[in-house]
């Protein structure tokens, strides 16, 4: 998303006032989990909710917000993250962090944080470079039938 | 003319110097995919005509009327101020 200060204010103010804030990503740097333009991304406060290893995270990064995973954090001040369907990491401080990914809506069906599925997914998608890209292109491959079939519907 | 409404799911929020426009799904429910930055002159547009039928060319004279504009100046920023609006459906034909 191209963003500006503002922008993050009203995310922050909405969250903060109990009103739901979602939008549809895009992109594929989150694949498989999540698929751009197709999944819509719930957000919570990360004010009430602390943001820990394995979470979910919009952040500002150059005036655009990314929504990646963060994989390490560094004295609770540097964060590192880095999209599942990515091979570089990011670096941020927790301050740039906007809000966390509460759950996922893909179709009729809501993966939640702290989900089995949410789980499983997070110890079966490799780390690894090698391994991570071979995923990614036998997951391409795989769901592009599946994409052909829906633009036909 | 096409007559035309703003969508009363049009929240638009002043932050610092700024205007946004987000699209509100439900009372406790904002979708920001889409927000739009405004400038003050597409705010005054979109208080003065939420919740009205209107033409572009109504648009137009209200500009007119209100700034030091030129007539081509103000068809340009009305057309991309509708166009915006359209694109996430925040306009009712």
């Amino acid at each position: 998303m191209n963003c500006n200060s503002g922008f993050f204010d009203i995310i922050k103010e909405n969250l903060k006032n109990g009103i739901e804030v979602s939008f549809l990503p895009t992109g594929d740097s989150m694949l498989p989990l999540i698929r751009g333009n197709r999944d819509r991304v719930f957000l919570s406060n990360v004010v009430d909710e602390k943001f820990l290893v394995g979470d979910i995270v919009l952040f500002s990064y150059n005036d655009t917000a990314i929504l990646h995973r963060i994989v390490e954090i560094k004295n609770d001040e540097e964060v590192i993250l880095k999209g599942d369907g990515n091979f570089t990491a990011e670096c941020c401080l927790a301050s740039d962090i906007i809000a966390k990914v509460k759950f996922i809506k893909r179709g009729k069906y809501c993966i939640y944080k702290d989900s089995i599925l949410w789980k499983t997914y997070r110890l079966v998608w490799p780390e690894n470079k090698f391994f991570r890209h071979f995923f990614l292109f036998l997951y391409k491959i795989l769901t592009k039938n599946n994409a052909q079939n829906e633009n036909f519907k | 003319m096409l007559r035309m409404r703003i969508s009363n799911r049009l929240s638009v929020r002043k932050v610092g110097n700024e205007y946004i426009g987000i699209k509100i799904v439900e009372s406790d429910n904002i979708d920001v995919t889409n927000a739009i930055g405004m400038n003050e002159t597409s705010y005054l547009i979109v208080q003065n005509f939420v919740d009205k039928d209107f033409t572009e060319e109504d648009v137009v004279s209200f500009l007119l009327d209100n700034y030091d504009v030129s007539s081509d100046l103000a068809k340009k920023d009305v057309s991309n101020l509708i166009s915006k609006l359209k694109s996430i459906d925040l306009i009712e034909m």
